[in-house]
């Protein structure tokens, strides 16, 4: 019979796969932990995930993929407090139109600055990220500290989950969100994020994150996610 | 109360704007069409829609933009004649599969009118029919939409796209192949169900509108973002 407990497939080290296990732990859901490589191109792997895309959770024989789409399943499965979406529809719009703007205009540019080997090409994919980070910023509403106000959502999970490994990106390019002006509410946000159990569940090692991230910023990575991120995609 | 009556802002020749038309057809919603030359990027229109970008909808004041996020804020707003399924696993799915759409089949179909050169044009056909196939595997067997017997979301993120395939075959020769035998029957079978659909026609410019329209993509002449996105091998906007 198929299992009414999620199983989780993800790596240690994915930012993505962070969204999926986060909402998993914010929601208080029992489930499996399968540590994956989603490199790992087995025959197994894409019986689990048929596009071979981690995160992916198995429910009910049944499996879900991408990030983004596994967060409001986690929302709409398993629907208590806290939710990641809002009840009322132009809220839950807002909230989808900002999480796609985190994918499109500031992700690529937080892989594009690592994987860019040239310091022309780094200095404006971290140009391009900060402009990124000010939209988002600026679509915060008021009344703190999450995106939507009081009510933390998809939206703080979406960056909050990059946001909480900036650290790497100064450490081998320099790039730092400003604390002042238009970038000062970002601090604040991170801090309160970051502070959550479920981040303090998921985040590695600062360590970790920095040998994790070395094969991208010396240029030796050939992942699909390395060869997506030098188009300015991400997969 | 007339802010009730949403604004849609559109331009007729878009297709992502043609899936927000269908859905606010298909729901039977009381709108207000509004047509915009989105490359004219006024401070009015950027005021609108900040990525500058069609299509758009404004209801009570508030702007909604990217066509998926339009369609379930139609489909939230007003519950009648559902477009998404209510089981978390069928709406996930929905979504897997559009999100296949815009990821594996959107950029063939510009990259096979924007690449210049042959072997480019062969590769973004070659790319489509296989991911074609792949979603046509996706499909309810018996359909003759892709979840069943109601019009969904995948049908109509696809459906735009799909009625332009007229347009990869007059400039690259592109087809989608036919026949009882083609693994792309269940697709063919898909293609007539929707192309039969009110809010298809009522949504689609003529054959030679359209020919017309994306001669400039073929010619490298195209100054839209996504053109710029597929001439420098970005994501699309």
């Amino acid at each position: 019979m198929a299992s009414d407990k999620p199983s989780l497939y993800t790596a240690w080290h994915s930012p993505f796969g962070w969204r999926a296990w986060i909402s998993l732990l914010e929601k208080g859901v029992e489930f499996d932990y399968h540590e994956t490589d989603p490199y790992e191109k087995s025959p197994e792997w894409f019986k689990i995930s048929p596009r071979g895309l981690a995160p992916c959770i198995r429910h009910k024989g049944k499996s879900v993929y991408e990030s983004t789409i596994c967060m409001e399943y986690i929302d709409e499965a398993w629907p208590c407090t806290p939710r990641l979406l809002p009840e009322d529809p132009y809220d839950r719009a807002y909230v989808r139109m900002w999480t796609d703007h985190v994918n499109k205009k500031i992700i690529p540019h937080i892989f594009g600055m690592i994987v860019h080997q040239t310091a022309t090409e780094q200095e404006k994919s971290k140009q391009d990220a900060l402009d990124g980070i000010a939209a988002y910023l600026e679509a915060m509403r008021d009344g703190g500290p999450y995106f939507l106000g009081q009510n933390f959502s998809m939206a703080d999970i979406a960056l909050g989950t990059f946001g909480s490994i900036f650290f790497c990106m100064e450490h081998y390019r320099g790039f730092k969100v400003p604390n002042e002006a238009k970038f000062v509410k970002f601090h604040d946000w991170i801090q309160t994020i970051v502070a959550r159990k479920s981040w303090q569940t998921v985040l590695p090692p600062r360590e970790q994150v920095l040998e994790d991230w070395r094969p991208y910023a010396e240029g030796v990575a050939q992942t699909e996610l390395a060869k997506a991120a030098k188009q300015g995609k991400t997969p | 109360m007339s802010d009730s009556k949403p604004k849609f802002y559109t331009s007729w020749f878009c297709p992502f704007a043609q899936r927000v038309w269908i859905a606010l057809l298909e729901k039977g919603i009381d709108f207000e069409y509004i047509e915009v030359d989105p490359y004219k990027k006024t401070p009015e229109w950027l005021s609108v829609s900040p990525r500058g970008l069609v299509p758009v909808l404004v209801h009570q004041g508030k702007s909604v933009y990217e066509s998926g996020i339009c369609i379930e804020y139609i489909d939230e707003e007003w519950p009648e004649n559902p477009i998404l399924p209510k089981a978390p696993y069928q709406r996930a799915y929905e979504r897997i599969w559009a999100d296949h759409i815009a990821k594996k089949i959107v950029p063939p179909f510009y990259a096979m009118l924007l690449k210049k050169e042959t072997e480019l044009q062969e590769n973004a056909k070659k790319e489509m029919l296989e991911q074609l196939l792949v979603l046509t595997k996706a499909m309810d067997p018996t359909g003759p939409y892709f979840a069943g017997s109601q019009v969904g979301l995948v049908d109509i993120m696809l459906a735009p796209f799909a009625i332009r395939f007229f347009i990869l075959k007059h400039y690259r020769g592109f087809q989608v192949p036919s026949g009882d035998e083609s693994p792309f029957s269940r697709f063919n079978k898909w293609y007539i169900a929707i192309k039969e659909r009110d809010s298809t026609g009522k949504t689609s410019a003529s054959d030679e509108e359209y020919i017309g329209i994306y001669k400039r993509y073929t010619d490298d002449t195209g100054q839209s973002l996504v053109a710029t996105a597929i001439r420098q091998g970005t994501a699309l906007p």
